[in-house]
This record gives C-alpha cells, structure tokens and sequence, in this order.
C-alpha cells in the first residue's frame, strides 16, 4: 500500500515538478518534451493504481491536513470513475503537450501553463474537500487567464482579452460560489461533500452553479471564441478542465442531492434543452470547420444538464459519459480539422472518428445517447419527442460537419506544417484515444 | 537569552539613528551598517519566532523588563512577545532589509532617509511588543516623528499637506490614547467612574464606553483605517513610492492596539459594541472594494487593496469568535507582507514607466512573473495564506452572523472584477508610455530581485504550508479569546 501512496503522490505533483526541468531549444522536442515525459510517466502511474482500484476494489487516498483545528483538509481520492476519467484526460493532455511543443522556443510559457492546469484539474477532480476543490478552481481559472494572454497571437490581443476575462470571471466566481456553499452547508461538518437534506436552501445556489459551469450560449460564448482563435493545445486543456468541473458538479449531484424536487430538475431540465437547442443551431450558421467545432462542447455540457433534470435518484451515469466522451472528442475533431494530407493512418481515424461521433451501436455516444432517451421514454411522451427532435438535430448536425471538414480546406494546426512526419504518429495517437473512450465506455458499464 | 532577543531586535535599529545623525558613516558604509542591523532584528526575530515550535506553547509569551518600572501607570511595563507579534516584528523587519536593496540609491544618498526609517523601525517594533498601554503609547508617539520626516523628505508637493494631515491625526490619535491609559490605567480607574459617566434623561453612557471608543478611535485613526482612511490616502500619492513601503505597516499598529488592549481593558464593552461596528466594516468592505474598482493608478489600487484586508481583517475581530479572530490574526500578517510586496513590484514599475505587456512576458520573464506573483498575493489567490485568512472570517460570519455574511461576501465580486486590471500587467505607473521598442525595457536587476524574491518565496511557502503559521497563531487566537471569555 505505500507503494501505491507513493506513486500516487508522485502522479499528483509531477506535473508541477516537470515545469522546472530545464530544456535546450531544438533538443527534446515534442514527443521527448519534459512536459510529455512527464504525461508518459503519469500514465504508467495511473494503470499501475489501476490495476489494484479495478481488480482488488482498493481505492487509492492522501490525506493531510491544511489548517489544524478545522477540517480544511487536503483529502484526495482515486476510485473507479475518477480513474477512468483521469486516464481519459491524460491522453488528452499528451496530446496538448505535443501539439504545444512543435515549436517549443514560441510556446514553452503555454507548455508550462498547460502543465499547470493538468496539475490542478487532477488535485480538482480527486479532491473530497469542498474548499480545496474551490481553491482549485479559482487557481484554475487563474492559470487560463494567463494561458490565453500568452497563447494568442499578438495580432488577436484584444479577442484574447475578452477571452481572458470571461474564463477568469466565470471560473473565479464558480470557485467563490463553490466554497461558500460548500462552508454553507458542510461547514458544521467536515466539508466533505455527503447527503443534505431535502429542505436546503443552498440547493439553489448549487443549481445555480451547475448551470453557470455549463459553457453554454450566452455566457459560454468565451470557449466557442477560444477554440476558434486559440491554438489547438490550448482548446484540448481547457475543455478538459471543464470536463472535470463538471464531472465534479454531478457527482456533487449523486453524492449530495439524490432527492432534489422534481420542479428543480425540471428547470435543469428546461435550461439544458435550450442550450442543446442553441449550440446546434449555431453550428449551421458559422464560416469554418473550428468554429463548427467550437459549438461541439456547448452542445455536450448541455446534455449533462439535461441528464441531471432526467435522472432518477443517483442514476447520472450518462452524464459521466459526457465527461468522458467530451475531452476525446474536441481534441479527436481539432486535430482531424486540420489534416490536410491524408494517409493510411490519417483516413483510418477520420473513419473512426465519423463511426464514433455519428453515435452507432457501440460507441460511448450511443450508449450515453441511449441512456437519456430510455429515461425520456420513462418520464412520458413530452419528453420523448423533445429527446427525439434533439438526436435528430444532433445527427444532422454531425453530417454536416463531417461533409465541411472532409470538403473544406483544412485550416493548418499551430505550427504543425502540412508533410510534417509526425502528423501520422498524432493521428495513429488519436485513433488510439477514441479506441480507448469506445473500451472504457464498455468496461464502466461493469465496473460501476 | 530570550528577554535579550527582543530587546536587541527592538533597540538596535537605535544605533543606525545615531550613526546616521552624527554622520561618521556615510553613503556605502551607512547602508552596509542599515542593512547589517536590520538583517540582525530579522535573525532575533526569527529566532523568537522558532522558539514557539520547539517550546510548550502554553506560556506563548517572553517578557523583557523594561525601564519604566515604579512609575505610577507602569505597571506591567515590559515587552511581551507573543507568536502574533513576533510573527509581525519578523515581517516589518523583514520588509525594511529588502528594502535596502530596492531603494539602494537612495538609502546611499540621504542620511535623514536611513535615520528616519531606523527609528520607525525601532518605534513599530517596540509598539508591537509592549505588554502596557503606556508603553504602547510611548513608541505609539515615537513613530509620529520619523513617519513625518518620511514623509516630508519627499520633493513632491503633496508632501507638506500629507505631512500636515498625518501629523495632526497622528496627534489625534495619541490623544485618545492619553486619555485612555491616563484614565483607565488602574490608578485612577476609580476617579474614571465619575469623570466619564454621562447621564441624560433615561441613557447613562458608562466610562467604559467612553474608554472603548477612546481606544478605537485611537486605533483606527492612528492608522488610517476606514473612516479615517484619507489619513494614509494622501500619503500613498507622494512621489518617492519607495518611502511609503515602512509607511504601510502602520495599520498593524492600531489593530494589534484592539487585539492585545480592547480585550484586556474592555472586555464588557466590546462584546456589548461588537455587533454594531461588525455591520460598519461588513459595509467597509463594500466601500473598500468599490473605491479598488474605481482606482485610476496603481497606488491607488494597492491602497483601497490594504483597506479592504484591513476591513476584513476588522470583521474578523468584532464577530468575537475563535475562526474569526484566527482568520483576523493571519490575514493582518499577510497584508504587512504582501501589499508592501505590490508595492515594491509598482516601484519597479514606476522605474521603468512603460506598460508590460503580455508579449514581453517572454523577454521579460523575471519581471512577469515577480508582477504576476505579486499581483496574486495581494488579491488573496488560494496559493497564499490570505485565502485561508479570508475564508476562516467568512466562516466565522456564517456560523455567529448569518445575516451580515451577505454584505461581507458581496465585495468579492468587485474584488474579482476590478482585481483583473491587476493581472493584466497594469499594476500601473502613473503616466505609463506606450513603447514597442524592446530595449527601451529592462528586466529586474538583481537588486530588485534580492528584494522582491525572500517576501515572494516567504508567502508562497506559508501558501503551500499555511498550518506551519496558522496553527501557532490559531493557539494564540484561542488564548486571547479565552481571557475576554474570563474577563466577561
């Protein structure tokens, strides 16, 4: 077991350690940067505590505390859907870490600020205190103010401010939010996150920032704008984040309010079939194939809120495959987005991808598809038809991004020039990615 | 060895007055003997402070007799160094030895500058540890001086209306504390019952009253906390940035006057008043924030900055409870580290006088990321103890004063929105230039580095590890609850 603590440790702090190592420009660049060296290791300490949380059911826990006398601990814990999650978002990061370190003389501010961010979404995720998960948040929110402002390029600076600012103030007030109503309702316990009772009237501000968390239109229109004019690395870290974010606020769901009124649900409800409805609408108005994909994360983090205001008691499991699928998702679409050449490898995971996204048998979208409309079937022909009209939107809209990235010119990466060697191993990665979502997707089914 | 310490750490700042004033040492060697004794108050200090980790810490205190004894109020004249003042000596000396290398020209060029910060130094440091209100009141009055010469030594205009205002308000100040330690020292305690009892129709105002008020006006007039902040205002605007540093600790002086003094002279009277001055400064921290979102310049902004800590830090006492008094405790040492710490980066800043921009981050990394880390500190980020400091209040207001925790909550926001013209690099000279040339712009010299880097490290350090400070100051907390507990 102290193998395992150490490992888990050492998986936890390594990305704040590998922002000190030093590079030499040209040397150690992007598949040897240290960055994603340090992402490798971080995946083979994850399945070796893997290999124990899944077979042996032993989760895997760090506790110490922050401040004597009061419970303000630092408590982090692996277990079963946090590991899957986790492994998911590695894989994504890596791809970020890559990507970043094309050109690493231009980019290695971005490269550490990414670091960063992996860092802090892991200690967010695995964190069991609700302030240390706040604290996180706001730090989060902090490190992609200054992420954008130095990712940008100078030319777009203003765009960059405004970019800035909406992640900064969402994130930042999300965070203060969060640990107010975390002290409001846990503070006469031990802060960590257990059932309330049905009568709390803080069950409005959790609502409240389970909505405001959900990057939808009008006030998510920072992340569509982040991944049209932002780099591909950045666009990959920041959805990622927010996957966690909101992996975090439903779990918050399950844990906390199991028994929330069917009135609340049906406002969550109402609020995340708007923002479905929006984010595709949108889809079908814009120029090019990244602002088309910007809309991609609005319409998914929609369905989590749709999920919820469907979920019968604990069952939220289609929101954890959103989660799940999202962060794979972008980064899959970003990067087929901008493969001009298109080889063996190439053609294979576009193939891959298409099957994956389209939601056919099998897929993790099917399956969190299927999961919200048997319960829409449950909950009555209202909410049936609303549910079909949305996977009919849905399907028309992926038809129609798929035709414009397979027919438009495809808009060139950051710093990733078209006959570049390594386009084949990024593509064979990310086929290997979206292979992964498809077997986890399968194995949670058994697991959880 | 302990009661030497102390006393060492508070008087040798006396020697650097008197070498300054005589004037056998000059320039270089002045400032090597400044910066040595200075650096010397740092490592007593330090050591102090260490002892609380290695003793019991039920007997937090180390007293050393002073001089005043057999005169008629001084009794109980010595210092007493608890972990709290320790902790605040340590930062205010810390701060004027990095100082040294900030202001290195102009430590080398005028005498009455080092003589005037010595024996500030010497007044704050002996405030900090006097155990007796009359003591207090004799370096309360000692520092009145030096802050004058500070402050008129500056060859901006303002610096005889700001020299004029801090006088007579300093004098204020000190007037109520007279009357306080004069009157309700144990001596006339009795006579006190008749002279300050006023009674009209159906109200009696009790003496008690009247020597509570006293000493909180001294403080926070002294100081220059809300409503009085305009005091320290005008003193923020003078030229020479680098003489406001010392100046900031000031406000540390009038809450440790409530936090040591209040509880032990007025226990009554303070738990009687605490409600109503707990809704003053909930409704300060809105002003404070409002008046931070409405600053045009830099100093402006680090101003309204300290006096929203300072009015948090207030919340904290008056809620009279264990977290809010631990929340107060820690957030008054961040602030005397890390608003001086923004000050120093605006220093920095005014020196060069151009905007950074983002796009020099790359050419400029050290003086990026000193303005970034320092323009996180002052906003109270979770990497720093002023995140826990603030919760701990917050907390303390949920739990007793449900009802004022709206009114405290509802400045962050405006922090939060005016705190992003802070992270965006404008920490703000007053007149920046617009300049795309790079080499018009330099990156810290080591000088500044040396001065900046031991603060910045010291408040990342207590952010990673808050418990390493917070522990010790919440047994203090704790202790001096208890005696206003006893005393009720």
């Amino acid at each position: 077991m102290i193998t395992e603590k150490i490992f888990f440790f050492l998986f936890i702090f390594l990305p704040f350690l590998v922002i000190f190592v030093p590079t030499r420009a040209g040397r150690g660049t992007m598949l040897g940067a240290p960055t994603a060296v340090g992402a490798y290791v971080r995946i083979f300490f994850l399945s070796f505590l893997g290999r124990n949380i899944l077979f042996a059911g032993q989760n895997v826990q760090l506790q110490t505390s922050l401040i004597e006398g009061y419970p303000i601990d630092f408590t982090l814990l692996l277990d079963k859907p946090r590991f899957f999650f986790l492994l998911l978002v590695e894989l994504c990061f890596l791809l970020a870490y890559w990507l970043c370190n094309n050109k690493p003389q231009e980019s290695r501010l971005s490269d550490t600020l990414i670091c960063i961010l992996h860092g802090l979404t892991t200690i967010f995720i695995l964190s069991q205190n609700v302030v240390v998960s706040g604290a996180m948040q706001i730090l989060a929110s902090i490190v992609i103010f200054y992420l954008v402002h130095f990712s940008i390029k100078p030319e777009l600076a203003k765009i960059g401010t405004q970019i800035a600012k909406s992640a900064l103030i969402t994130y930042l007030f999300l965070g203060i939010l969060f640990v107010i109503w975390g002290v409001a309702e846990f503070g006469n316990k031990d802060l960590n996150i257990s059932k309330i009772d049905l009568d709390s009237k803080s069950a409005f501000l959790w609502i409240l920032i389970l909505i405001m968390s959900t990057p939808m239109f009008p006030w998510g229109r920072w992340l569509e704008k982040t991944m049209e004019y932002l780099p591909e690395y950045v666009s990959i870290a920041v959805v990622s984040f927010i996957s966690a974010v909101s992996l975090k606020y439903v779990s918050i769901f399950s844990d906390a309010y199991p028994q929330l009124s069917d009135d609340k649900k049906l406002f969550i409800y109402c609020i995340g079939m708007l923002g479905c409805i929006f984010s595709i609408s949108r889809v079908f108005s814009v120029k090019n194939t990244k602002q088309m994909i910007g809309r991609f994360p609005a319409f998914f983090f929609s369905l989590i809120l749709i999920s919820v205001g469907l979920s019968q008691s604990q069952l939220v499991s289609s929101a954890y495959y959103i989660c799940l699928v999202v962060p794979i998702l972008v980064a899959n679409s970003l990067f087929a987005s901008t493969l001009g050449y298109r080889g063996k490898m190439e053609k294979l995971f576009l193939g891959l991808l298409i099957i994956i996204v389209l939601g056919i048998p099998g897929t993790p979208i099917y399956m969190l598809l299927s999961f919200i409309g048997t319960r829409s079937i449950e909950m009555g022909t209202g909410y049936s038809l609303l549910f079909a009209c949305l996977w009919l939107l849905y399907f028309s809209m992926n038809v129609h991004v798929y035709k414009r990235i397979f027919l438009d010119e495809p808009l060139p990466a950051e710093g990733l020039e078209a006959g570049n060697k390594l386009i084949a191993v990024l593509s064979g990665f990310c086929f290997v990615m979206a292979i992964a979502l498809t077997v986890i997707a399968q194995f949670i089914g058994r697991f959880l | 060895m302990s009661l030497n310490l102390g006393l060492l750490a508070t008087f040798a700042p006396l020697f650097i007055l008197l070498f300054s004033s005589l004037g056998s040492l000059q320039k270089k060697k002045l400032w090597w003997l400044s910066f040595s004794i200075h650096s010397l108050s740092v490592l007593f200090f330090l050591l102090l402070t260490t002892r609380f980790y290695f003793n019991d810490p039920s007997p937090s205190t180390d007293q050393s007799f002073l001089f005043f004894q057999g005169n008629m109020w001084s009794e109980g004249t010595f210092f007493s160094w608890d972990y709290e003042s320790c902790l605040l000596a340590l930062s205010s000396s810390l701060l004027v030895t990095c100082l040294h290398f900030l202001s290195r020209k102009v430590f080398e060029e005028s005498r009455s500058i080092v003589g005037a910060i010595a024996a500030y130094q010497f007044s704050i440091l002996g405030a900090l540890g006097s155990a007796s209100l009359f003591l207090f009141a004799f370096f309360f009055v000692a520092a009145i001086l030096p802050r004058i010469v500070l402050i008129g030594l500056n060859s901006d205009e303002t610096r005889v209306e700001a020299a004029k205002e801090t006088g007579f308000f300093s004098y204020l100040s000190f007037l109520c504390l007279l009357i306080c330690f004069l009157v309700f020292s144990d001596h006339y305690r009795g006579l006190a019952q008749d002279w300050f009892r006023v009674v009209g129709g159906q109200y009696e105002i009790r003496p008690g009253t009247m020597g509570f008020f006293l000493l909180f006006l001294s403080s926070i007039i002294g100081s220059g906390i809300f409503p009085f902040h305009g005091t320290l205002r005008k003193v923020f605007a003078l030229e020479s940035s680098d003489l406001v540093i010392p100046i900031m600790i000031q406000p540390v002086l009038g809450i440790t006057l409530l936090f040591r003094f209040a509880t032990k002279m007025f226990p009554a009277e303070l738990q009687e008043f605490s409600p109503w001055l707990l809704i003053i400064y909930a409704c300060a921290t809105i002003y404070s924030s409002i008046g931070f979102a409405g600053a045009q310049s830099g100093r402006k902004r680090i101003f309204w900055l300290q006096q929203l800590v300072l009015s948090f830090v207030l919340v904290g006492f008056f809620s009279l409870n264990n977290k809010g008094w631990h929340g107060s405790l820690t957030l008054l040492f961040y602030q005397a580290l890390s608003v001086p710490l923004a000050m120093m980066m605006l220093v920095c800043h005014e020196r060069r006088g151009y905007n950074f921009s983002p796009q020099k981050m790359q050419a400029y990394p050290l003086f990026g990321l000193a303005t970034i880390g320092s323009s996180l500190f002052v906003l109270c980020a979770p990497i720093s103890m002023g995140f826990y400091g603030l919760l701990l209040i917050l907390w303390s207001l949920s739990a007793d004063h449900s009802k004022i925790l709206p009114v405290a909550v509802l400045s962050l926001p405006i922090l939060v929105w005016a705190g992003m013209k802070i992270m965006f690099f404008n920490l703000g000279s007053r007149d920046p230039k617009e300049s795309n040339e790079e080499n018009m712009f330099t990156d810290l010299n080591r000088f500044e580095l040396i001065s900046i880097l031991p603060l910045s490290l010291l408040l990342f350090a207590f952010g990673i590890f808050p418990r390493v400070v917070m522990s010790p100051i919440g047994n203090g907390a704790k202790i001096l609850l208890q005696l206003l507990g006893a005393a009720k």
